[in-house]
């Protein structure tokens, strides 16, 4: 036989022992536990790219933006509010509104759900990953993903600057957790020696400069930084029983000078250090009134009910783990706590926060306790880790890679189904009923596009962000979301004509209001007041959800006299015009 | 111990940066939470007095005679409050007068600013002048002891000229005019229902167009005062919406002697005024006068607190008050002036005295209106 008959022979063999030899290596492959990971936020990113849009603050966000793009500076007053003229007026979180304008000049509300959905993916993905190098186990990174999800997901539906805020602290909590001292995989040796790596000198700041622009939250991130530099402080104190060993110890040094770098970035904004006066001030863009000011948890409440697992799980840490409480963890837990105690809304910021120090105590706690040792646990254990190339038969090897096919499969799966994918696929735009939640007044938005009134509008707080949306012309809505910008008077009044006080009819006069839009469920006693006045007032669209009544007194409207000058009862949106740019 | 070098450069750091990190919100906090800012003031009030003399309007003789049926019979125990400050008003200081029953412009003017003065003719009751946390307040809608609206004392002082540092004596102690005015200032909010006459007040003392900050944190300028002004429907207000276009007559006034709105401000003013104008010509009567209705000539429906005789002598004369204050420009042809003068003039010499009494306050507009269309800021006509 021929060298040259060997080689073909040689080859065909190999092509015929080995014809489904997969290209990738071992780190691609993947097992069951990737794959249930992977079904859990995917499955989570359909949801939220198919949840409906809020009706509220977004469409204020979104017009502020729209106002801060075209007039390249930002605004001085509310930019959709008339009567706020002259009212101090502050956006700490222009980045956020400038970020939704443009999402939404694009892409319209589907571009808008799937922002939502990438964002919270990716704040889940970062905490997951934060407690998986806390705790190197994948578990607890699904257990924590779960875990943030059911306690906050009722405050992270709706796509408001906060959840730009929880992605800068996910992200925050990440590069934490990969620092020696909170580094699960760190050698003992590294822990005590406790360099860091250079990055995070940049990393933490550049996070801050960026933070501090889109969201108020960044204060949740520099209490945390500053709770783990005091703590740290304490910590070395109660050691040595020595102040100026604080001084010498290189740990606590760089957790203050990290605190104070990160403080400092947050400078880098448009209000300079006026940001601080917002973020510790009392006026109407305080923070505390930005993130709902005076709000008690209530703890026989969805939101509630999760803080009182936190603290279970705290308690029982607290009674069970061997390891030192240090003092960073106790301000922490205790600090967020007392936030959450008074504004709920803040579970947002407590819940990452205190998963990020339970969780390795969870797994100490567990692993301690001998779950772990249990045959059936073992078993699981064993199926779980990925089966190398050089395990099992020759036949078998290549479906060792059927984890990873199907984890792409469903993430490709979940691409496909959601609206995100219908630019590259064709696929038509979700109807505006799937678009907007159900108290979103389409119809009322519809009828007022087309009307265009040049006269003050009357309506509820929670819609004038939405109806503002298509405004043209002043002065637009008497309120919005932002109601707390409008002169005391002037919410005053706003809200004796929402109850219908006496002299209703006089204060809608005093502001000339030429355009009511009542909530026919929610507003039943206003409604009857402007119903039996029929000297000022004439209905001119009604629906299931909204009436509106133009003024007599005003003349209006003039221009459009012809195409409204009949009642419109029970007038559906013009669902197309509304999906194509109406609400655009 | 020995600190290392590192150690104390970080104690020399933070040493510095501590009280920054803790100061620097505190100090920019009491920054951006904007406290009331209240504006500065002219130490008297600007002069604004009439621009015509027009005796096609009001001839020298009709003049004297409304004057005389309109003088300030107020001498006695419990002159209504609101009666003497729109006497003072219409009269001016220097008034004085031959009928004892008669009070002076000086009586008058004390009656409103001394307690002692207020308790001879009001020996029981609270006093009209109070000083509180926020300076000196009048006592508004209270009964006859009383103000008839908010801020319309302090304004009717300002338009007879009183000086900032003219003593107020209250029960509590003495003041100025000026802790009248703060008082009224920081009570003042953009919103509230009657504004038209610290809207007026401000205006007279302004010495310049600097905006101020009010008790909601609200900055308010000139500007946004008048469109504050002009919102309303034009019937809204106080004496069927007349007193809106005497204050922003008076803007304009103020604003050609000194600047106080932006031009385009200006502008708005003017048209509004010009439309207000043309209303009224359109819906004049033919003997001349206007009644409520007078933006529309829409039929006067339902119950109405005043006959119509006095509707109508109250919207005429508010409306030749401001016109005699106006711009030309603002004008109406002469022949609707003449007419509303004319009508007027012969409903006053008509009128008898129970119904004077009754109807002063507007009345009293009336006869400053046609002392002004004969040039005449206060009335000259002795009436001794």
């Amino acid at each position: 036989m021929s060298a040259a008959d060997t080689t073909t022979a040689e080859s065909r063999e190999t092509t015929e022992i080995r014809p489904f030899e997969p290209v990738l290596g071992d780190r691609f492959v993947l097992a069951w536990p990737h794959l249930v990971l992977t079904c859990w936020f995917c499955g989570l990113f359909l949801i939220l790219s198919h949840l409906p849009l809020v009706h509220t603050e977004l469409w204020g966000h979104i017009t502020a933006g729209n106002e801060i793009i075209l007039a390249a500076e930002l605004p001085q007053n509310e930019p959709s509010l008339s009567l706020a003229e002259g009212m101090p007026y502050a956006s700490p979180t222009w980045l956020s509104q400038i970020t939704l304008a443009s999402v939404n000049n694009v892409g319209g509300a589907d571009a808008l759900s799937g922002l939502l959905a990438l964002i919270q993916l990716f704040a889940l993905l970062a905490f997951s990953f934060a407690i998986y190098f806390r705790t190197t186990k994948k578990r607890y990174a699904l257990a924590a993903a779960v875990g943030l999800v059911a306690v906050s997901f009722a405050f992270s539906t709706a796509l408001l600057p906060r959840v730009f805020g929880g992605v800068c602290l996910a992200s925050m909590l990440l590069i934490l957790a990969l620092l020696p001292q909170w580094n699960g995989f760190a050698s003992k040796s590294a822990k005590k020696k406790g360099e860091w790596p250079i990055w995070v000198w940049f990393a933490v700041p550049a996070l801050f400069a960026i933070w501090a622009n889109f969201d108020i939250s960044f204060v949740a991130g520099l209490l945390v930084l500053v709770c783990i530099a005091i703590g740290r402080i304490v910590d070395v104190v109660r050691k040595t029983s020595s102040l100026l060993t604080v001084l010498i110890d290189r740990q606590t040094r760089r957790m203050v000078v990290l605190a104070e770098l990160a403080a400092i970035a947050t400078l880098v904004n448009p209000y300079g250090w006026n940001l601080w006066g917002y973020a510790v001030g009392s006026g109407v863009n305080s923070f505390w009134v930005l993130a709902g000011g005076w709000h008690p948890l209530v703890l026989a409440s969805l939101t509630g009910l999760g803080f009182v697992a936190i603290w279970l799980i705290a308690i029982a840490c607290i009674r069970f783990s061997t390891a030192t409480w240090r003092s960073e963890e106790v301000l922490l837990l205790a600090s967020f706590s007392l936030a959450v105690a008074c504004n709920e809304q803040l579970i947002v910021w407590f819940a990452p926060v205190a998963g990020f120090i339970l969780f390795p105590r969870i797994r100490e706690m567990l692993e301690s306790s001998g779950v772990f040792q249990m045959e059936w646990m073992q078993r699981i254990e064993a199926s779980a880790v990925p089966a190398l190339a050089s395990e099992g038969d020759a036949e078998r090897r290549p479906l060792r890679f059927a984890y990873s096919l199907c984890s792409v499969l469903v993430v490709w799966i979940a691409f496909a189904l959601s609206p995100l994918s219908n630019p590259l696929f064709g696929g038509d735009p979700r109807s505006p009923d799937h678009q907007f939640s159900t108290q979103t007044p389409l119809g009322v938005a519809n009828y007022l596009a087309e009307l265009q009134p040049d006269t003050l509008i009357w309506a509820p707080s929670y819609w004038g962000d939405f109806l503002n949306l298509n405004a043209k012309s002043d002065p637009g809505y008497f309120a919005n979301s932002n109601l707390r910008v409008l002169p005391a008077q002037a919410q005053l009044d706003f809200d004796h004509i929402r109850r219908a006080g006496p002299g209703t009819n006089r204060l809608l006069g005093r502001y000339n209001v030429g355009v009511i839009v009542v909530d026919v469920t929610r507003q039943k006693d206003l409604s009857a007041v402007i119903k039996a006045n029929t000297t000022d007032w004439r209905l001119a669209y009604q629906d299931d959800q909204a009436a509106v009544y133009i003024s007599r007194k005003t003349g209006f409207p003039k221009a459009a006299s012809e195409t409204v000058s009949e009642l419109r009862l029970g007038s559906q949106p013009n669902k197309t015009q509304l999906a194509l740019g109406g609400i655009q | 111990m020995t600190l290392p070098k590192i150690a104390l450069a970080f104690i020399a750091s933070q040493a510095l940066l501590l009280p920054a990190f803790i100061g620097i919100p505190i100090w920019r906090s009491t920054v951006v939470d904007s406290s009331i800012e209240l504006p500065e003031f002219r130490s008297e009030p600007i002069e604004v007095g009439p621009l015509y003399n027009d005796e096609r309007v009001v001839t020298d003789e009709q003049l004297a005679t409304v004057l005389h049926k309109l003088r300030p019979r107020l001498a006695g125990e419990k002159p209504k409050i609101n009666y003497v400050d729109h006497a003072l008003r219409f009269w001016g200081t220097d008034a004085e007068f031959d009928d004892a029953q008669c009070l002076s412009g000086e009586q008058m003017r004390q009656i409103l600013v001394d307690h002692r003065a207020f308790k001879t003719v009001w020996e029981e009751g609270k006093p009209l002048l109070a000083i509180d946390a926020k300076g000196v307040a009048v006592r508004v809608q209270e009964g006859a002891e009383t103000s008839s609206h908010v801020d319309h004392t302090m304004a009717t002082l300002a338009e007879v000229g009183t000086p900032l540092d003219f003593p107020l004596v209250t029960a509590q102690g003495d003041a100025t005019y000026r802790d009248l005015l703060i008082h009224a200032l920081r009570s003042f909010r953009l919103n509230q229902r009657e504004y038209e006459w610290t809207a007026l007040t401000l205006a007279l003392y302004a010495p310049t167009n600097k905006s101020w900050v009010t008790r909601e944190g609200q900055q308010v300028s000139f500007d946004l005062l008048a469109d504050r002004i002009m919102r309303e429907p034009l019937s809204n207000g106080v004496c069927f919406g007349n007193h809106r276009l005497y204050t922003l007559t008076i803007l304009l006034r103020v604003d050609e002697q000194q600047p106080l709105l932006t031009p385009p401000a200006r502008q708005r003013i003017i048209d509004h005024l010009q439309d207000v104008t043309s209303r009224l010509v359109n819906n004049q009567s033919p003997e001349g006068w206007w009644d409520s209705n007078w933006p529309d000539a829409q039929p006067v429906v339902g119950k109405q607190k005043l006959d119509a005789t006095s509707r109508r002598l109250l919207a005429t004369g508010h409306a030749l008050e401001w016109w005699a204050m106006a711009p030309a420009e603002l004008h109406p042809p002469k022949e609707t002036l003449v007419r509303a003068g004319q009508w007027l003039v012969v409903e006053i010499e008509q009128m008898e005295d129970a119904n004077i009494e009754k109807d002063y306050t507007f009345l009293s507009h009336v006869g400053r209106a046609l002392s002004l269309w004969r040039g005449q800021q206060t009335p000259l006509i002795s009436n001794r």
